[in-house]
């Protein structure tokens, strides 16, 4: 059974329509790549899983559960998380605190003592710095603490919104290969917009794209890779001689 | 000496409860909540009532007050900020000040104007020390504070929902994503500032002794400029803010005396406004610099009058007086002195989208300036008239220069600063403005040995004045800078972008209302042929803002009709002053709320 599905939703802002009726499915325990130009609906159809934007028609499912009509809070408190774009980490707070806001939809203290210590042995960097106001720290440290916090919520799904923007290229690998881990070691389903359409497509199973609201393609990552729509598009490849530049 | 710095810490600590609950809000929602001063004011007289009248003891009057003011806080969250937390943040800063002048004048008729000695539950002066006296109340002060600070800062670094509070203020979006709930953190942060404010109330009177409504309310501005000092959004700058302006007031007036009280503080909020807008201790970020208009209030297109509709109106409008009467006449000049100070306001509250908060500050230049130059000088009643436009405009647009770098909250303040000290100055400038007795026997308007003494020859004077106030503004509208005006307004960076000095603009606009105002000021000043420093109050300012905002933002044609129905009608219909007021701010948060386009404008699309 799929984890989340996505049923013919529909959102406007005002009069200006974002999404027309799109399908998306995921399985648990996938890596989903969600692909497309500015303003085609990426980042509001991330909004919608998390129910930060309500669609007009169409229903969520998650986990068996229509929860359409729920609330954000609910939904975080189900096991749906959010690394938002450009990481949106607290910067004048520590990054305890940043990592304690994550479990903010938790209640049980004993529960959360052990998530703090799971992110403090798989990021040790966050460890030696659990004190340390958030915001002066580099932009990969602030990424992996963007994950850990996230992670503090105990989720199954977690939605990434652009996890490279504004990183230097060597730090895209890192945050990539940590993609992998965390779906590897422990799990976790992981929707993904990217900018960096074939370094995602390389860690992703599968992935969709979007254009203008509209849902246009969808396939395996590698089917994807070679398609020459999704080339021209998005690989910056060209169809004509089929070389890579 | 030690005593005036106990006493200045005494008096810092209300006004760090005032001050740490309007950063407190203004962290979360970015709004500053003018409301925040009021409901200090109606924690005192509740705590009169509480103690005094009920004769319950002080402990749980503490409790009742911030009981009470917590309700006020949440009631006023949920009427005034929340339905409006997607608008620009002009919105709530308009609805937080009507909040604030509703407050006000329901606390004057349910508790009376009158002064109102305050009840002494705590000894004052038992304690002798070192040659210092104290009383258990200054303890009893000094250490609720102490633990409220205290126990604030460990829930807001320790406790589930006073981090989230922190991360909403670092990042509304982010902590949403988080799962923490946005409208719970805003009403919990109202919650806690009313509670602060409302006890702040309370020791207030106990220091004071004696409150009326508006002398507590009064005090809870003091918060302002101590939040300001403090760096607004910072908590510990607030304390700071707080105490620093406490002992500082203490020690203005050990060494000038009373008197100067308004003008030294108010000063001091202008100069860090205009100096260092983020506080001592604030961090620069946290200044906005968003326009703060937008596409909200004033949207929509005016509504086109044509050429044969401004011949009627203009018709019937000299007609009136003639038909209807002297009294009707004399309501009339009221409605043109108010719209002349309105019209103008079109370009810089609709145009450019900054709000004064202070307009009887150029109303009082103009009116002192043409006063003095006619009785002192004996200058003619034209040359006064223009003197006093352009006294107004060149005082205040120097003093506010500065300010103009920066938008919103930080322009409507210091405005309202601006108010304050030109008041106060006049009030104390004995030598020259004869202080609170005012200048009499001010000659009336005069043109070529024509006095106009009859009610009727003043509005038709002040008639003729508004028509050209109407069809400049509308010139300036519909011309290039009127053009480049909006640009600053609808997108500051998108012009700054474009090679147009955004604070020169909006310093342009202020001026041209200030002339105005100054104008306003000297007719006012002719034809009561008396003036003091009471005439110009901040009432004045507020209602020269709802006439804009009720007419709508864009429309000049709308000031005209805003300042018939709030200075008109109630006079026609001979309203009580306190009721106006309230009816103002009611009107004001209506209005907001439901046709933020205002009466004379239709909807864009």
């Amino acid at each position: 059974m799929s984890l989340i599905e996505l049923n013919q939703i529909k959102v406007s802002y005002g009069m200006v329509k974002a999404l027309n009726g799109i399908d998306l499915m995921m399985n648990s325990g996938e890596i989903v790549c969600l692909l497309g130009g500015n303003a085609s609906g990426k980042s509001t159809t991330m909004k919608t899983i998390l129910g930060l934007v309500h669609p007009t028609s169409g229903a969520i499912r998650w986990d068996g559960h229509e929860i359409t009509t729920w609330p954000t809070p609910r939904r975080i408190a189900s096991g749906i998380a959010s690394v938002p774009e450009a990481r949106r980490i607290f910067g004048p707070m520590t990054v305890e605190e940043n990592l304690l806001i994550g479990a903010y939809t938790c209640r049980d203290r004993h529960l959360i003592r052990q998530r703090l210590a799971e992110q403090y042995d798989r990021f040790p960097r966050l460890a030696e710095r659990r004190t340390q106001t958030a915001g002066t720290m580099s932009g990969g440290e602030q990424q992996m603490l963007a994950f850990a916090r996230a992670l503090m919520s105990g989720p199954r799904l977690i939605c990434m919104d652009e996890p490279t923007m504004g990183l230097s290229p060597k730090l895209v690998d890192e945050v990539l290969a940590s993609i992998a881990d965390l779906n590897r070691d422990l799990g976790i389903t992981i929707l993904m917009v990217e900018q960096q359409a074939e370094l995602a497509l390389s860690i992703a199973h599968r992935g969709y794209v979007l254009a203008t609201g509209d849902m246009v393609l969808s396939g395996e990552a590698a089917e994807l890779l070679d398609n020459p729509r999704v080339q021209e598009a998005y690989l910056g490849r060209t169809i004509a001689n089929g070389e890579t530049e | 000496m030690l005593d005036t710095i106990i006493s200045g810490l005494v008096h810092g600590n209300v006004y760090a409860l005032v001050a740490v609950g309007i950063s407190l809000i203004f962290g979360v929602t970015n709004v500053v909540n003018f409301a925040q001063g009021s409901i200090m004011g109606f924690g005192a007289m509740l705590g009169w009532w509480y103690i005094g009248v009920l004769g319950w003891p002080w402990w749980l009057s503490l409790v009742a007050v911030g009981v009470s003011a917590a309700v006020i806080g949440w009631l006023v969250n949920l009427t005034t900020v929340r339905p409006l937390i997607k608008a620009p943040p002009i919105a709530a800063l308009l609805t937080t000040f009507a909040a604030s002048m509703v407050l006000d004048n329901f606390s004057q008729m349910v508790f009376s104007t009158e002064t109102r000695a305050y009840p002494e539950p705590l000894p004052t002066d038992n304690i002798q020390l070192a040659g210092l006296s104290l009383g258990t109340s200054d303890l009893v002060t000094f250490g609720f504070t102490l633990v409220t600070m205290l126990a604030l800062g460990a829930y807001l670094r320790f406790g589930r929902d006073g981090r989230a509070i922190r991360a909403s203020a670092a990042d509304p979006d982010a902590a949403q994503q988080m799962g923490v709930e946005v409208r719970r953190v805003q009403n919990l942060s109202f919650i806690l500032a009313s509670v602060l404010g409302g006890i702040g109330g309370v020791f207030f009177g106990m220091y004071s002794g004696i409150v009326t409504p508006t002398s507590a309310s009064f005090t809870g501005t003091v918060g302002f400029v101590a939040a300001a000092l403090g760096g607004l959004g910072s908590i510990s700058g607030a304390v700071a803010g707080g105490l620093l302006i406490g002992l500082l007031e203490a020690l203005g007036i050990y060494q000038f005396g009373g008197g100067f009280r308004d003008v030294f503080i108010f000063g001091l909020f202008l100069v860090v406004l205009l100096v260092r807008p983020h506080g001592l201790f604030g961090s620069r970020r946290t200044v906005t610099t968003e326009p703060m208009t937008g596409t909200f209030l004033g949207a929509g297109r005016s509504i086109p009058i044509g050429k044969w509709g401004w011949a009627g109106l203009g018709a019937s409008a000299i007609g009136l007086p003639f038909v209807a009467g002297p009294v009707v006449a004399s309501a009339g000049s009221q409605v043109a002195i108010y719209a002349i100070m309105a019209i103008p306001m079109v370009l810089l509250a609709g145009s450019v989208g900054q709000v004064s908060l202070g307009q009887a500050a150029p109303v009082a230049i103009g009116a002192y300036a043409s006063a003095l130059l006619t009785t002192e000088l004996d200058l003619p009643f034209a040359m006064g008239l223009l003197a006093g436009g352009a006294a107004a405009m060149v005082i205040s647009t120097l003093i506010t220069l500065p300010i103009w770098r920066l938008n919103g909250h930080y322009v409507s303040m210091a405005t309202m600063a601006l108010a304050y000290v030109v008041v106060g100055v006049i009030l104390n400038w004995e030598p020259v403005t004869n202080g609170a007795y005012g200048i009499a026997g001010i000659p009336a308007p005069q043109f070529f040995g024509t006095v106009l003494i009859t009610p009727v020859q003043h509005y038709l004077l002040d008639l003729v004045i508004v028509m050209l106030v109407l069809w400049v503004v509308l010139r300036i509208q519909h011309s290039h800078l009127g053009t480049v005006l909006a640009g600053v307004g609808s997108d500051e960076t998108a012009s700054r972008c474009l090679g147009i000095h955004t604070r020169d603009y909006k310093a342009l606009a202020y001026a041209v209302c200030s002339f105005c105002a100054g104008v306003a000021g000297a007719l006012l000043a002719h034809q009561y042929n008396y003036i003091d420093p009471t005439v110009f109050t901040i009432q004045m300012s507020i209602l020269v803002l709802t006439i804009v905002v009720l007419g709508g933002l864009n429309s000049p044609f709308g000031a005209v009709i805003g300042a018939v129905v709030l200075v008109g009608l109630p006079e026609a219909l001979r309203i009580a002053n306190d009721v106006r007021i309230l009816a103002y701010g009611v009107i004001m948060i209506v209005m907001i709320r439901f046709r933020p386009q205002g009466l004379w404008m239709r909807r864009a699309s």
